[in-house]
């Protein structure tokens, strides 16, 4: 099988170790890159001078774009790399009739479909892990501040990453099997991908760990750049939250309904001696609530999210060798 | 031992009924015609022998085998070349047999380079560029390389010029001389079937019309042609009867022993040809749905 598997898929493997190889160094040579492109144009050392501060960051920034653009392709390689991968993977026999070749042979479909689909599997996930660890280049390359949201790169690094891509191929190979066609396969493995993926990201990872509450009686209008120059006396947040959700509650710890905070901050007039709105607010009775996930719960929840995925591309897998085996050719 | 023997076997697809309550004992170390009108099951049954579509109902025992409960033990034995001649357009000559020399494990690799060889047949070539008879004598090569007990082919001279059918058919002959070997084919032409077959089963309408050894079947069945209000008695079974206007035409088949019908002024009595036969049990279907 390994033959077999190495000569119709080795465009693909070839393509997945190549590509990642490429991603990866570009990746950190455009971390690389970015620093000394920050030097260069002292991005970093030019708070004196907010007009000559301005036009560094967009020179630096016109010259760190490619890597810019190359962190978005991150986000999307587990999708395209599944869709193209695991949807033509079985149905392209099952729409050319090349499975009734191949499955009278001498070993059963199981086994080839195991051996295909464990294959591809592999040689994808070495090719992830290669990616994911230098997803959090990410950081470097787009300038973000050292205190700055700690999960920011959830979606490109790690482990979950890697499952992502294992997920990706896993639904679209299950797709392309059960409509025995490699367009729909693809087209209805990507949506399968998208859905589940999102869903996770915005209905399960805010809530892997119950999130901490903190009450902010204070403070600037984003609450991570408060707590990270610490230029006031902010809740007890150390730096790189996550913050899921916010709200405001009355004295009571009751939720304030939205409209009652919009008239609030309708009503409020800055003036020299209060600019801030959240101690205008607290002085009406009304505190902000943050929701959040602190740092230090960023690789749990990675590997929390990977188990995730890693559970459900078993499950798929598992079926689509089960419709490779139990069901008519 | 029985090559395949099945019990009420059934198979539906949704709606449409492709066999119903067939009941086979095919013979081992033969050559078996199946024949039937296009949609009568013959694709349904080689494949449902082969593994490749499991049964409604019924059951199916290939070489002492289940099809689906022991593929493992089973596909090693076995070869099926599907009516479209399923192979991997990209690959070459070269890789197709060494795919067939990867998934096998009985493999003869001499076999099958001679086999391809003799027709000329480039190794070099890509499976994409070969014609439709280089295709077909590289498919049996696969088929036959891995030394199988049953080979079951869905039309296999199908699409083939006169020369390709033959040099196929010859081919499969050649194989099943050198001993050892059950070979099952569809067909649709009858003359395909009277030249290489030993054994034939008749589908209808997902139903076994007939089966049996060709030589028995021939005795049994007579050609009558004489006055149109001939009768023949219990013994014989009318299978098919033509009428003219005075003149009719008979195809009989002996249910019991009898007595020969004699032949005399106006009549004639002959055995029925292989293809008179065959038409007979397919025409039979057409009048009763007309």
């Amino acid at each position: 099988m390994t033959w077999l598997v190495w000569r119709q898929h080795r465009y693909e493997i070839l393509g997945l170790l190549i590509g990642a190889a490429l991603v990866a160094v570009g990746l950190v040579y455009g971390a690389d890159l970015a620093v000394r492109v920050r030097t260069q144009f002292g991005v970093d050392s030019c708070n004196a001078l907010p007009s000559a501060c301005v036009s560094a960051v967009v020179q630096a920034g016109d010259r760190l774009q490619p890597f810019r653009y190359l962190v978005i392709l991150l986000f999307f390689l587990p999708a395209i790399a599944g869709s193209f991968i695991g949807g033509p993977l079985f149905a392209r026999d099952l729409e050319h009739g090349t499975h009734r070749l191949v499955w009278t042979q001498g070993i059963t479909r199981m086994r080839w479909g195991t051996a295909k689909l464990l294959s591809v599997l592999a040689v994808a996930a070495a090719a992830a892990v290669g990616v994911a660890l230098f997803g959090g280049r990410a950081s470097t390359i787009n300038g973000t501040s050292a205190g700055a949201n700690a999960f920011q790169n959830f979606d490109i690094e790690g482990p979950a990453f890697v499952m992502y891509v294992v997920f990706g191929i896993t639904a679209a190979a299950f797709a392309g099997t059960l409509s025995r066609r490699i367009l729909p396969g693809m087209f209805v493995g990507l949506l399968l991908f998208g859905v589940v993926r999102l869903g996770v990201e915005f209905g399960l990872r805010p809530s892997y760990e119950p999130p901490i509450t903190a009450i902010r009686t204070s403070g600037g209008v984003f609450p991570q750049e408060v707590i990270i120059t610490s230029r006031t006396p902010g809740p007890a947040v150390g730096p790189g939250p996550w913050i899921v959700r916010i709200d405001f509650i009355d004295p009571e710890g009751r939720v304030v309904p939205e409209e009652r905070v919009q008239a609030l901050q309708n009503a409020f007039r800055p003036t020299a001696a209060s600019r801030d709105t959240l101690t205008y607010l607290a002085a009406n009775g009304v505190s902000q609530r943050i929701f959040y996930q602190p740092p230090d719960r960023y690789w749990p929840s990675q590997w929390i999210e990977a188990l995730l995925f890693l559970v459900l591309s078993v499950t798929l897998g598992a079926s689509t060798l089960l419709l490779l085996d139990r069901r008519d050719a | 031992m029985l090559a395949v023997k099945a019990v009420g076997l059934t198979k539906h697809f949704g709606r449409s009924v492709a066999l119903q309550d067939c009941d086979l004992d095919l013979p081992a170390q033969r050559v078996i015609g199946v024949v039937g009108p296009n949609g009568a099951g013959k694709t349904t049954l080689l494949q449902l022998a082969a593994g490749l579509r499991y049964p409604t109902s019924g059951s199916m025992v290939v070489l002492d085998r289940s099809p689906r409960a022991d593929a493992a033990d089973l596909l090693p034995r076995l070869a099926f070349i599907a009516q479209d001649r399923p192979l991997y357009g990209d690959l070459t000559v070269a890789e197709t047999l060494e795919l067939g020399r990867q998934l096998n494990v009985r493999w003869d690799p001499a076999y099958a380079r001679a086999r391809v060889q003799r027709f000329r047949i480039g190794l070099d070539a890509r499976v994409r560029g070969l014609s439709t008879g280089q295709r077909a004598q590289v498919a049996v090569a696969v088929a036959l390389a891995k030394r199988p007990e049953l080979v079951l082919l869905d039309e296999p001279v199908a699409n083939l010029d006169p020369l390709a059918r033959l040099e196929l058919l010859e081919e499969l002959m050649a194989a099943v001389a050198e001993g050892g070997m059950t070979m099952i084919m569809s067909a649709n032409a009858i003359a395909d079937i009277d030249r290489v077959c030993d054994y034939l089963v008749i589908l209808l309408d997902g139903k076994v019309r007939l089966a049996g050894d060709i030589e028995e079947i021939t005795a049994q069945h007579r050609f009558v042609s004489g006055p149109r209000e001939l009768s023949f008695g219990d013994a014989w079974e009318t299978v098919d009867a033509r009428a003219a206007e005075r003149q009719g035409t008979w195809i009989l088949r002996a249910v019991m022993p009898a007595e020969p019908i004699a032949s005399n002024d106006g009549t004639v009595v002959r055995p029925a040809s292989l293809e008179e036969i065959v038409l007979a049990y397919l025409r039979a279907r057409v009048e009763v749905a007309v």
